[in-house]
């Protein structure tokens, strides 16, 4: 059978292609790694208190010990019931780098299985470089505010957010981060720190704080929800269970090659994320040479402690993204975005000997300092750089070459402007992060207007030199800007997968 | 092999949390091993057997200032991780009250205690090695 359009993925981009297609036959396939059974409900804190919870935050396999003897992964990753997030499947080419430490996803519903639920629409600077305008993306954005639900307020970051229409309710803020929204004001403006709630694709009257262990959590959006229901609904047909191995184009269509069968459409969209879709592409090629672009935020983190605080007793039910700081000044040519993260919802142990004490004096710091405590994440923009490409080896697998990157200074002045809130942190504990550590990769297939040659896209994803293939994923963006791009992926997407639609109907 | 493991988590525990290890835990001690600590070399099990009786909080936290993936860091790391999964742990690691004064004179005492326990810790590296 020859379906109208095939989408290979099923992450943020894949599901919202899809969602555009629907009543068109169209077929999402994946390999769709799904969540194990959890009888996980209720407050964190609760359950804690109440029973024993070895299976659920260490595993019945060990599995959240991971980072005891390996490359650090993220909590939103390491815990046993979120791991199907990341486990990669039999016959899934290796990422291979000395530097750049990738995480890619098999997951139904992708890496948005465990992202940050941060929302930022992609505004007119943030668009330079790109083939497409903040108008074009808009009536995309506004489609998923109201299909997804998304929570937040009109403040002071509205020059970064863009209007406020159609959200609900915000998020209860801990103690801790109203402290610093009561303190904020001019003297942080003057110094160009300007500070808000952030928006979140989280719900909040049903949400509790599992986020960290429990997949799924209804208040917290991710792709799968909305490629359940559609499949539900029979308006797309879903396939897991396939690692595409390549596609090539027929005179009448594609075929797209997985280890158990061959599938026919007239449109190919690829989903997989900027680096397995890259992977895909080159491979399909049978090309083991050329080097693509790759792109990824720096960032860093510095743990915060507002004094004040210390002794005070746990939030109970409190995400993690509290508070969203942007810089616009002279320090960097851009505005750099920052979040402000409680710790209430990781385990303890994962930051207990993080405390210069011996050990004991490092569980009553967990006891008492915790609570005072949250940490600051920075995103710097990235844009193209020949030290940082990716390319194919004999195996097929992915090589990543990443040269490190020179730490940014913006936290440094955050960290200073933020004392005037009661938040104090030591520039001396700033940590950067490695690369490949924000999960935000993008650019190994950018969009032009006009593409000039092998593996860049035009403006609707079609690769250049075919007729028939389109890229929807972070891929096609030419450079990053500093905001997380989960929501302009599904935005983009969602443009994408229009255009496709009206190509084949026209 | 086990009955190796086993001694350690009662003197890791000890270290931890000053109280016996319960049967459950130190299993789990035991078990997580092979999987979460598979890369332990000989001669990092021969150092532990040595230390075991030493006082290992001082050592710990000696090392993890200048080795923090020291095989002593990441056992002790191991352990809280396993203990906190377990309800009788929560009030060692989690507060519900406020209790202000309680928690700076809890600090201060730590970390008075840290300094001598690092400075034990520099000694009895100087005998053990790291």
């Amino acid at each position: 059978m020859t379906h109208d359009a095939i989408v290979v993925g099923s992450g943020a981009a894949g599901t919202w292609a899809a969602w555009a297609l629907r009543g068109t036959r169209t077929l999402v396939l994946d390999v769709g790694h799904r969540p194990p059974e959890s009888h996980l409900e209720g407050n964190l804190y609760d359950l804690r208190r109440a029973r024993e919870l070895h299976d659920e935050t260490v595993g019945p396999r060990y599995e959240s010990l991971h980072n005891l003897e390996n490359p650090e992964l993220s909590p939103k990753v390491k815990s046993p019931l979120m791991r199907h997030v990341i486990d990669r499947p039999e016959g899934a080419h290796l990422v291979r780098s000395e530097t750049f430490q990738a995480l890619v996803s098999y997951a139904e519903g992708g890496l948005a299985n465990a992202w940050g639920a941060q929302v930022y629409r992609f505004m007119r600077e943030d668009l330079a470089g790109f083939p497409i305008t903040e108008d074009e993306l808009a009536p995309h954005y506004d489609t998923l505010t109201r299909e997804i639900g998304i929570s937040g307020v009109e403040d002071d970051l509205r020059r970064f957010h863009g209007p406020a229409t159609g959200l609900l309710p915000p998020l209860e803020l801990t103690a801790l981060g109203r402290r610093v929204l009561e303190k904020y004001g001019e003297p942080f403006r003057r110094e160009g720190v300007f500070i808000g709630r952030p928006r979140l694709a989280v719900r909040n009257p049903t949400y509790e704080n599992l986020e960290f262990f429990k997949p799924r959590i209804p208040a917290v959006y991710t792709p799968a929800f909305t490629l359940g229901s559609m499949v539900k609904r029979g308006e797309i047909e879903y396939a897991p269970g396939h690692l595409v191995d390549g596609f090539r184009e027929t005179d009448d269509g594609v075929e797209v090659r997985s280890g158990s069968g061959t599938f026919r459409a007239k449109r190919l969209i690829l989903a997989l994320g900027a680096l397995n879709t890259a992977r895909l592409v080159l491979d399909s090629e049978g090309d083991r040479e050329s080097r693509l672009p790759i792109l990824e935020n720096p960032c860093s983190f510095a743990p915060l402690v507002m004094p004040s605080r210390i002794g005070m007793p746990i939030e109970r039910r409190s995400f993690y993204a509290q508070l969203n700081l942007f810089y616009s000044g002279p320090l960097w040519k851009e505005p750099v975005v920052g979040m402000i993260y409680g710790v209430e919802g990781l385990l303890r142990s994962d930051l207990l000997f993080q405390f210069p004490l011996a050990a004991r004096g490092c569980l009553a710091a967990a006891r008492w300092v915790l609570p005072a405590m949250a940490v600051l994440q920075v995103f710097y923009p990235d844009d193209p750089d020949p030290a940082q490409t990716l390319r194919l080896d004999g195996r097929g697998d992915l090589v990543i070459d990443f040269a490190p990157r020179a730490p940014g200074i913006v936290e440094r002045h955050l960290l200073n402007v933020l004392r005037r809130s009661g938040l104090r942190g030591s520039t001396r504990h700033i940590r950067q992060g490695r690369p490949g550590a924000s999960v935000h990769y993008a650019g190994s297939l950018p969009m032009r207007e006009k593409p000039l040659k092998r593996y860049e896209t035009d403006r609707n994803g079609l690769l250049f030199g075919k007729r028939r293939v389109h890229v929807a994923d972070a891929a096609t963006f030419p450079r990053l800007p500093a905001k997380n791009l989960t929501f302009t992926i599904m935005a983009n997407a969602l443009r994408i997968g229009e255009a496709v639609r009206r190509e084949l109907k026209g | 092999m086990d009955d190796t493991l086993q001694g350690e988590a009662e003197a890791i525990h000890r270290a931890l949390f000053g109280r016996e290890v319960p049967d459950e835990l130190s299993h789990h001690y035991v078990a997580a091993h092979p999987h979460a600590l598979s890369r332990i070399t000989e001669a990092e099990r021969t150092w532990m057997a040595r230390v075991v009786g030493a006082d290992l909080e001082a050592l710990e936290v000696a090392l993890r200032k200048r080795y923090p993936d020291h095989v002593l860091c990441r056992k002790f790391r191991l352990m809280a991780t396993l203990s906190e999964a377990w309800p009788a742990y929560y009030d060692d690691f989690v507060n519900e009250t406020p209790r202000r004064f309680r928690a700076i004179a809890a600090l201060a005492w730590h970390g008075m205690r840290s300094l001598l326990k690092s400075l034990k810790g520099r000694i009895l590296l100087g005998r053990f090695g790291a």
